[in-house]
């Protein structure tokens, strides 16, 4: 596998879904650019596949259900004997989230001391995208709207990002957020796509770059350069899944008046 | 004595001994969170609002009652697999297992919905829900041992792994389904094929 040789057509499900470790994955877009049939079959693929998430009817469990099934439970719960007044225990989550912060800090930190530009900015998306995840505040405006998402950053930050909603996509724009990345207060979009979430820092950039696509942590990152801004997505979604969101966040822009 | 239901799989060798207090904690925190997708997984197996829910309850119960099973990391493909076993025992003794989409089967109960004041002419809304009509109907007449590896995968986001231990067949298995699966809905969606 060291040449990527063993990895063709027969690869592409598995690459569609996920299922490729980071080289293989890397020797199946090697395997692409040569390979004009996959180029195709991926193409109608990630098409479907994004359109299904979209748009397959989601059910949804009654509120009737859900009391029905819990009051079929043998059992109550006792309350805990305890039980730790709010103060404490907000407290103790305030403890908890500075010692995040420190360790997120300082292996930021360290992790500048020894690489690349790019590979400290990869990692300062990727601790932004941890860090709203983690605390669960993933965005400070929550809007599908993106008159009401892109107006918010007036003011907060110099960048004024594109913002498009990809809903038809299957990418619906949940809301936006103020990251500071490297010592700049940037702007963060954020999509959702199926069960996951995207973030995605948008920067004034120059000149086009052809998305490039890297994983790390299990994370699917994505870097690319378009209309005077510098894009990078950050996701637990798997590879074809962001890069689908690429794609439909490139045909959106296009599309804007 | 526990261990003949067949619904219900041994997700790992350790067994733990709950009290009922810490049982029913332990079930809320767990179990409860991942209704939506039970009932999601149940309505697309069974085509039928009314019997999925009947699975549903049927399926947290038996998850309530063997939670001592699960021992495991992963506990949405051991809950799925309860409603998914639940759901096929349904589907053998009553039916086809063809699904109804749910659209068609509301338009059937509603007449004429009111909305027909929306300033939308019957051809834009018909150009604009076509393609979701489309998709949504051409999954829901996949036969289900194909659906429910699409179901899985593409709504539900579990992997292969985790697929092939739901449906409880090997992963090559798990991956020619979801390949003619998919080959199937390409070929009678005009708009993906080649």
């Amino acid at each position: 596998m060291s040449e990527g040789n063993s990895i063709g057509c027969a690869a592409r499900d598995a690459y569609i879904d996920g299922e490729l470790s980071a080289l293989e994955s890397a020797a199946f877009d090697l395997h692409v650019e040569g390979c004009a049939a996959c180029q195709q079959a991926l193409e109608r693929s990630l098409a479907l596949r994004s359109d299904m998430r979209g748009k397959l009817q989601r059910h949804e469990a009654g509120v009737a259900l859900r009391q029905s099934i819990l009051s079929a439970l043998p059992a109550t719960p006792k309350p805990a004997l305890h039980p730790m007044r709010s103060g404490q225990r907000q407290w103790l989550s305030l403890a908890a989230a500075a010692s995040l912060a420190a360790i997120l800090a300082s292996s930021t930190t360290f992790y500048a001391l020894r690489n690349s530009p790019q590979e400290v900015w990869d990692q300062a998306v990727l601790d932004s995208h941890l860090r709203a995840t983690l605390s669960g505040h993933v965005f400070d405006v929550a809007s599908s709207d993106r008159h009401t998402v892109k107006p918010w950053f007036n003011g907060r930050t110099s960048v004024a990002p594109v913002v498009v909603d990809l809903s038809a996509s299957g990418y619906p724009l949940i809301g936006g957020r103020l990251d500071i990345l490297e010592r700049t207060p940037l702007p963060v979009l954020v999509y959702r796509a199926g069960p996951h979430v995207i973030s995605m820092v948008v920067r004034p950039g120059t000149g086009t770059a052809a998305p490039a696509l890297m994983r790390k942590d299990g994370f699917a990152l994505l870097n690319w350069r378009a209309h005077g801004f510098e894009f990078s997505a950050v996701s637990d979604a798997d590879s074809g899944e962001i890069l689908a969101f690429q794609k439909a966040f490139a045909a959106g822009i296009a599309q804007l008046p | 004595m526990p261990g003949h239901d067949h619904a219900v799989p041994h997700a790992g060798m350790g067994v733990l001994i709950l009290s009922e207090p810490d049982r029913r904690a332990q079930f809320e925190r767990l179990a409860m969170p991942l209704l939506d997708d039970a009932v999601n997984l149940a309505v697309w197996l069974t085509g039928n609002r009314v019997d999925a829910e009947d699975i549903v309850q049927e399926s947290m119960l038996r998850a309530f009652k063997y939670l001592d099973r699960f021992s495991g990391e992963h506990f949405r493909p051991w809950l799925l697999q309860i409603v998914r076993n639940t759901a096929m025992t349904w589907l053998a003794r009553n039916r086809s297992g063809r699904v109804v989409y749910m659209a068609d089967a509301e338009a059937a109960e509603a007449v004429a919905p009111a909305d027909t004041a929306r300033a939308e002419s019957p051809e834009q809304e018909m150009l604009r829900q076509d393609l979701t009509e489309q998709i949504n109907r051409a999954v829901a007449d996949l036969p289900v041992e194909f659906r429910e590896v699409i179901i899985l995968r593409e709504m539900q986001d579990l992997s292969y792994k985790e697929i092939a231990a739901v449906i409880d067949v090997p992963i090559g298995t798990v991956m020619s389904r979801l390949a003619r699966a998919r080959k199937i809905l390409m070929s009678v969606l005009p708009r993906y094929a080649s």
